[in-house]
């Protein structure tokens, strides 16, 4: 553990920022109604998009609600929807990935062209029209942005598993008698892992992104919650008045998405046991 | 005899590369020559700086993590180490003096540009001619190294012909631009035996016919005794043993060159007699010992090579027979 | 006469890759990798399978591993073929076969550590066993092949070429196997470190009684370590005879040139010797020469090695060599 800590960290000061900004989101999100000064949805018509002041330390929107409390419980949808639409599509993506690549023949085609049918399809077009077709919530965002992700694992995966499946020992380990599921998770799925890791930060990433996104095309979640895209949305009118409603939750999205893949490079390093023999 | 003037001549070459672990001592001192119309040897195990002792001499380093830290390389009286490596003399040197050809073809090789292409291309390099003279030259050169159909060759993709072929077509490369010497970089040990004797007889000839010379660097100890007229023998990063091939081979002094060539299987020898082998393996160039790099496998280790510092290169026999041993050792011919 | 211990024969074997297909995936040329091998191995002796590049050897060894399901032909292992048996039928067999590859690098999983890799194997039988035995076991396996059992807690990238290979020889030990297919296992290693393992692997045998079908392209080694030594070309042995004959009395041409251009290191010897430089490459399995295969490179083919493929015959004394010339 120590020895990974050592690589994780031994990659610079970019890291570490990144390992910080992630550990700050989620203490952000967990702590969210302890730490807001106000009630993120309560509506104050007498101060409509004021500036900084004492009361409001980021300001009022257009409802006269707190930004920043609204910043602190945005964070927590971002991550909430990001993560369980990363874990479902990383389950889901995994599981038919490996099965394509390992046993070949009808399975794979059939896993891998269906796989190329949705990925014809824009990712954000897909995510919108399934969101929509599921009614609306948080689940069923969570689950339209959680399918439209699935092909890129499988894809990745698929593609590993084809090239690991036919190393030396893979072949050893079909020789010394091991069983199937045990070559496919002992052996395949661990050697996957390095871009595995990548592509799952990546994706929450790209989660976060196609929630705002949809937020902001108002087909996110429902008002009046709070979540960054939609922030984003509202205060575009205002662009000219009050730049700060749009660009804070803006550069909250920018520094989370790039955060998560910093660490995601780091992780992949540190999980390197060849990696972690040099130092 | 009036002394000769050599070739090639590398004087206390030091090159180092600088990694996570440390410094590692690739290339520790080592001096050497090569006369006209020569084949010399450079023989040694994996990591022993044989390759980057070439590379070297090329400034082909790669710069950082590498860096020749000093030494000089006199080619025809002119010290080629001071040249920059992007120089135009350095250019000149490559390909127009000195050709390298490498263990696996197809990476010197571009592999979406035809072999005709790539061939005219240096021959323009190097020699003020016209296209379709230089196209002419290389297949002529082709020719040379008797590959059949030159012509139709020329038009080839490199992954359209065969291992043995491609390192047919580097050879042409060198005989294109009339090289002085060329240095081969373990140039058969991707080729089978048959396709290795052909590309080993094709040099030779080379060397017969356009008087070259030939520096072959190899692991392979039965290459060079066949074919080599002096070997240096390596071991990690320093020259230990140096020689005729016939002295070297017969009466090697080096424990390690004597255990090197008791290691190798014979054809004629017994069938499951025990191979006598050097215990333990190469040491870390980054940690070298100040004593003799070889004393842990040593079999003759004594007590006082323990105690003395690294040895250097002493006279041991004729013809400039040459040893890093503190221990007068001979093996017992038989 | 008593019948030798026969561990494994092979008759007739074929392997031919589909090379060329219809639209509608039938396949119209084949590659003959392997085209007819008749051999068997005694219990406790080494067969040696020389060749170049591209002629059969890898994948013969492949078909005896039943890594490939063979097109043609029988592999008796202990009098049963197991060339046709399934996954399932095959189970009982599996650990009696192992192999050991060429790159010891690429066949141990860099994620897994030195005792993962051994202990994987020994429990791979799936039953059960009681820790501390396998514990044992694995310290057992790693000081037969001459490791320190304190480098259980290692990674392959940390250890050298040699250690990587004889992590790979316990791996397949702890298989208990009687047959190993050995493929090309010192062609990647260093000279000084060559020797370890070939005697690793002599004096190994002589512990376990082992039984081994050594593949290498190296002709010194095969010699030095088998008992029997079968030359193939394109496919096809063309001379099979004890280790001792290879080098005192080759019969076929292939067989001479294939010695004249192995470089020796008996510098007198090496400068008396007559070399024989092969004109030309070996010929694709794809578009195989008509009659005997290795008569476009042959300085001594006649109009009936054009036309008719020569048999293995007797040539006294166990030397099988297939040439209508002799």
């Amino acid at each position: 553990m120590k020895r990974k800590m050592k690589v994780f960290f031994n990659r610079g000061i970019l890291s570490g920022i990144c390992f910080v900004i992630v550990v700050l989101l989620i203490f952000v999100a967990v702590f969210a109604p302890v730490l807001a000064p106000c009630d993120p949805n309560v509506n104050d018509l007498r101060n409509v998009v004021k500036g900084i002041s004492g009361e409001h330390l980021l300001g009022t929107d257009y409802l006269g609600r707190d930004v920043l409390s609204r910043i602190l419980y945005g964070a927590r949808i971002s991550l909430y929807t990001s993560i369980l639409a990363g874990a479902l599509s990383a389950v889901l993506g995994i599981l038919l990935g490996l099965v394509a690549g390992y046993f070949g023949g009808i399975l794979n085609q059939t896993i891998m062209r269906m796989t190329d049918a949705i990925l014809a399809i824009p990712a954000l077009i897909f995510t919108l029209v399934l969101a929509s077709a599921l009614g609306g919530g948080v689940l069923s965002i969570v689950i339209s942005i959680g399918v439209s992700l699935v092909p890129t694992y499988i894809r990745m995966v698929n593609g590993q598993v084809l090239s690991i499946k036919e190393s030396d020992y893979v072949t050893a380990g079909k020789l010394i008698g091991l069983k199937n599921i045990r070559i496919l998770l002992k052996h395949l799925l661990p050697n996957c892992f390095p871009s595995l890791i990548v592509l799952f930060t990546m994706n929450l990433g790209q989660g976060i992104m196609l929630e705002a996104t949809m937020s902001y095309l108002g087909v996110g979640i429902a008002p009046p919650t709070a979540t960054w895209g939609a922030m984003v949305s509202d205060g575009y009118s205002y662009l000219t008045t009050a730049p700060l409603l749009s660009i804070l939750p803006g550069i909250c999205i920018i520094l989370v998405v790039v955060a998560f893949n910093v660490v995601g490079d780091g992780l992949r390093d540190a999980l390197d046991p060849r990696l972690r023999g040099k130092l | 005899m009036a002394e000769k003037k050599h070739l090639l001549e590398v004087n206390h070459l030091k090159t180092s590369f600088y990694t996570d672990s440390g410094e590692v001592k690739a290339v520790n001192d080592v001096s050497y020559y090569i006369d006209e119309q020569e084949i010399v040897a450079v023989v040694g195990e994996s990591g022993c700086g044989k390759s980057v002792t070439q590379m070297s001499v090329m400034q082909l380093i790669q710069s950082p993590p590498g860096k020749i830290l000093g030494g000089e390389a006199i080619l025809e009286g002119r010290d080629i180490l001071k040249f920059r490596a992007t120089s135009k003399e350095m250019r000149a040197v490559r390909g127009e003096k000195i050709s390298m050809i490498f263990q696996e073809p197809m990476t010197s090789l571009n592999p979406v540009i035809t072999v005709g292409k790539q061939l005219t291309e240096v021959i323009r390099t190097h020699k003020k001619v016209s296209r379709k003279e230089a196209w002419q030259m290389g297949v002529d050169a082709l020719a040379n190294v008797g590959i059949p159909e030159p012509e139709a060759r020329m038009k080839n993709y490199p992954f359209e012909m065969s291992g043995g072929m491609r390192q047919r077509v580097m050879i042409a490369v060198a005989v294109a631009c009339n090289s002085r010497l060329i240095i081969a970089d373990e140039p058969t040990t991707a080729l089978d035996v048959t396709t290795q004797a052909q590309v080993m007889e094709l040099l030779l000839d080379v060397v017969d016919k356009m008087k070259t010379s030939l520096i072959v660097v190899t692991h392979n100890l039965g290459l060079v005794t066949r074919y080599a007229d002096r070997i240096y023998v390596m071991y990690a990063g320093r020259i230990i043993e140096s020689g005729t091939t016939e002295d070297l081979i017969t009466k090697p002094c080096h424990p390690y060159t004597i255990g090197l060539l008791n290691a190798v299987p014979k054809l004629d020898a017994n069938e499951h007699e025990q191979l006598t082998t050097i215990e333990g393996a190469p040491p870390d160039l980054a940690n070298l010992p100040d004593t003799c790099a070889f004393l842990p496998r040593c079999p003759y280790a004594a007590e006082s090579c323990r105690k003395l510092p690294c040895p250097e290169l002493q006279q041991v026999g004729e013809h400039g027979h040459f040893s890093a041993c503190h221990l007068k050792i001979r093996r017992e011919d038989t | 006469m008593s019948e030798p211990n026969i561990l494994l024969k092979v008759e007739n074997l074929k392997m031919h890759f589909p090379a060329e297909s219809t639209w509608f995936g039938k396949p119209t040329r084949f590659v003959k990798a392997v085209d007819g091998l008749d051999f068997q191995i005694e219990a406790g002796k080494t067969f040696g399978l020389v060749g170049e590049s591209g002629c059969g050897k890898t994948t013969a060894g492949k078909c005896v591993l039943r890594i490939f399901e063979p097109t043609e032909g029988k592999i008796y292992y202990q009098g049963t073929d197991i060339s046709r048996l399934t996954d399932s039928q095959l189970k009982p067999y599996r650990r009696n076969i192992q192999l050991i590859f060429q790159d010891p690098y690429g066949s141990l999983d860099p994620r897994q550590s030195v005792g993962s890799i051994v202990r994987e194997a020994v429990l791979a039988d799936g039953k059960k066993r009681l820790d501390l035995d396998v514990k044992a076991r694995v310290e057992e396996l790693l000081t037969l092949v001459e490791l320190d059992p304190s480098m259980a807690g290692r990674y392959p990238h940390e250890m050298s070429g040699g250690q990587r290979q004889r992590l790979g020889i316990a791996r397949a030990l702890a298989c208990d196997p009687k047959l190993i297919v050995c493929d090309e296992p010192v062609s990647a290693l260093d000279v000084s470190i060559q020797a370890q393992i070939i005697n690793l692997f002599e004096s190994l045998q002589k512990k376990l009684g082992l039984t081994y079908l050594f593949i290498a392209h190296d002709l010194a080694v095969v010699r030095h370590i088998a008992d029997t030594v079968a030359v193939m070309y394109l496919g096809h042995i063309v001379e099979m005879m004890d280790a001792g004959e290879l080098y005192a009395n080759p019969m076929h041409p292939y067989t001479k040139a294939l010695l004249s251009a192995v470089p020796i290191t008996d510098y007198y010897t090496e400068q008396k010797r007559s070399r024989i430089v092969l004109e030309g490459e070996v010929p694709s399995p794809i578009h195989a020469p008509s009659g005997c295969p290795f008569h476009p490179r042959c300085q001594f083919a006649t109009e009936l090695c054009k036309t008719q493929a020569p048999s293995l015959k007797d040539q006294g004394g166990n030397h099988l060599a297939a040439c209508h010339n002799l």
